[in-house]
């Protein structure tokens, strides 16, 4: 993945907690046409420290939503890139 | 040089595991979930694919049930003491090794746990699965918490019957702990079919991978205590690791070149397809029993169980002393008890162990014409 990959959806990211948690959902949400990139998020003030999110285009928010609820992945919280939402 | 050891670690390896495991370390060799750079996501990423391969192969139920050890002892242990408390009550059978047996009778010497044995009838010609599931009945207890067996035999080609054993487990709110050791990659091993709780396997057995690499699958709803704690790249400001599953129990760095090389051993098993593994190591099996019960004072043990393992001995000789022998001939077989004393009483071997030949999906028949001469020429030798 190079760097242009992994920043270019950073618009909105559903911040999932462990890694391997973020390449599920990131998984589904391929199969689901939908590109996503992963980032390790320091949203402390939340998790206590270092957690995953997944990254994407944030027009594409309801339908990740729906995606990653329909594949059983919990989200954390949901980010628009300022904002955090639990 | 013919290697019959693979009952030990498979030899040789893939050439796609080899390469794998080079290029891992020659170009991305990243530490998996630590940082988020590419090397770091790159490796993470190998690591995840294993994960699938693993879990679509035992049939898991998600693949956050895989979580990767150095070996299947390390995941026994880890099941073990991570599932088991005060008061428990567990059965083992008659043939484990002693990455089961030892973990176990340490519990029971700590006051934590107590265990009884179940017969599985492996000598007999008669064992059956109802025959050992009777044996598992007799000995169940109210607080009987887990039975713990091996999935196929490290000395001899038995085969428990796991997906009835797992039948009567569910029925009677029991785990089934099951050791894949010998079983991954040479029998079907369906985690959810099989009503497992939890699958411990070698990743360089009968999947091919290099050595150091293991793996252990969760059935679905089972958590476990953790073994070791230490850092995972989650939470990092928490004092404790964290709930979820596979980074709940992989603290400290994974070896991401053996987990690498793994996932391509588990793809090549995969596109040979393990009933073609089985139909080969048994043509060849067939043979060396043939040939072995045509010598003169030599003793076979189970020989009625065809599969990868022939255990046997030129009587009077002990079986260090005969493998030794083979070597000099250019073959390598494994002497001695095979850390399994509880199997090697169940067959009944005498107090010199016996010899096994493990076979591995790379032998070929041509080797095993070679083996017969060696195994005269060894008999001459030492008679």
């Amino acid at each position: 993945m190079t760097d242009r990959t992994r920043y270019q959806y950073k618009d909105c990211s559903a911040v999932l907690g462990t890694l391997t948690l973020a390449q599920k959902a990131q998984k589904a949400l391929s199969s689901a046409a939908i590109p996503t990139s992963i980032s390790k998020s320091d949203t402390s003030s939340l998790h206590r420290g270092c957690v995953w999110s997944v990254n994407f285009s944030c027009n594409q928010q309801e339908n990740v939503r729906a995606v990653l609820a329909s594949a059983g992945i919990k989200v954390k919280a949901w980010s628009n890139g300022d904002d955090i939402s639990g | 040089m013919i290697y019959l050891d693979n009952a030990a670690t498979t030899f040789p390896k893939p050439q796609s595991v080899i390469d794998e495991t080079c290029r891992c370390m020659r170009e991305y060799g990243g530490n998996p979930g630590r940082g988020a750079h590419s090397l770091s996501l790159a490796a993470a990423g190998k690591v995840f694919e294993c994960r699938e391969e693993l879990c679509a192969l035992f049939d898991a139920s998600d693949t956050d049930r895989v979580f990767f050890t150095p070996n299947t002892t390390y995941g026994i242990n880890f099941v073990l003491k991570g599932l088991l408390r005060k008061g428990d009550h567990v059965l083992i059978s008659d043939m484990e090794h002693n990455a089961v047996w030892r973990p176990i009778e340490r519990l029971a010497e700590q006051g934590v746990i107590e265990y009884d044995v179940f017969k599985t009838y492996a000598k007999s010609p008669h064992s059956s699965s109802w025959r050992i599931c009777a044996d598992i009945e007799r000995h169940i207890k109210p607080n009987t918490r887990m039975v713990v067996c091996t999935h196929a035999s490290n000395i001899c080609s038995f085969v428990m019957p796991v997906r009835e054993i797992g039948v009567l487990c569910k029925k009677r709110g029991i785990l089934l702990v099951t050791d894949g050791a010998q079983g991954a990659g040479h029998e079907h091993i369906s985690m959810r079919d099989m009503n497992i709780s939890a699958l411990c396997v070698p990743g360089h057995k009968g999947l091919y991978g290099p050595q150091g690499s293991g793996a252990v699958i969760l059935g679905e709803g089972i958590t476990l205590d953790t073994l070791v704690e230490g850092g995972n790249g989650v939470a990092s400001m928490s004092p404790q690791m964290p709930l979820q599953s596979p980074e709940r129990y992989e603290a400290g760095t994974l070896s991401t070149p053996a987990i690498a090389g793994l996932c391509e051993g588990v793809r090549t098993v995969k596109s040979r397809g393990i009933d073609e593994i089985v139909y080969g190591e048994r043509q060849m099996s067939r043979r060396i029993r043939e040939m072995l019960g045509n010598m003169k004072d030599t003793e076979l043990y189970a020989p009625e169980h065809i599969g990868s393992i022939i255990l046997f001995n030129f009587k009077g000789i002990p079986s260090e002393t005969a493998a030794t022998e083979l070597d000099r001939q250019g073959v390598c077989v494994r002497g001695g008890f095979h850390c399994a004393a509880l199997a090697h009483n169940t067959l009944e071997t005498p107090s010199g162990g016996a010899v096994r030949i493990s076979l591995g999906m790379y032998n070929r028949q041509e080797e095993i014409a070679a083996l017969q001469k060696a195994l005269f020429a060894a008999w001459k030798a030492l008679t």
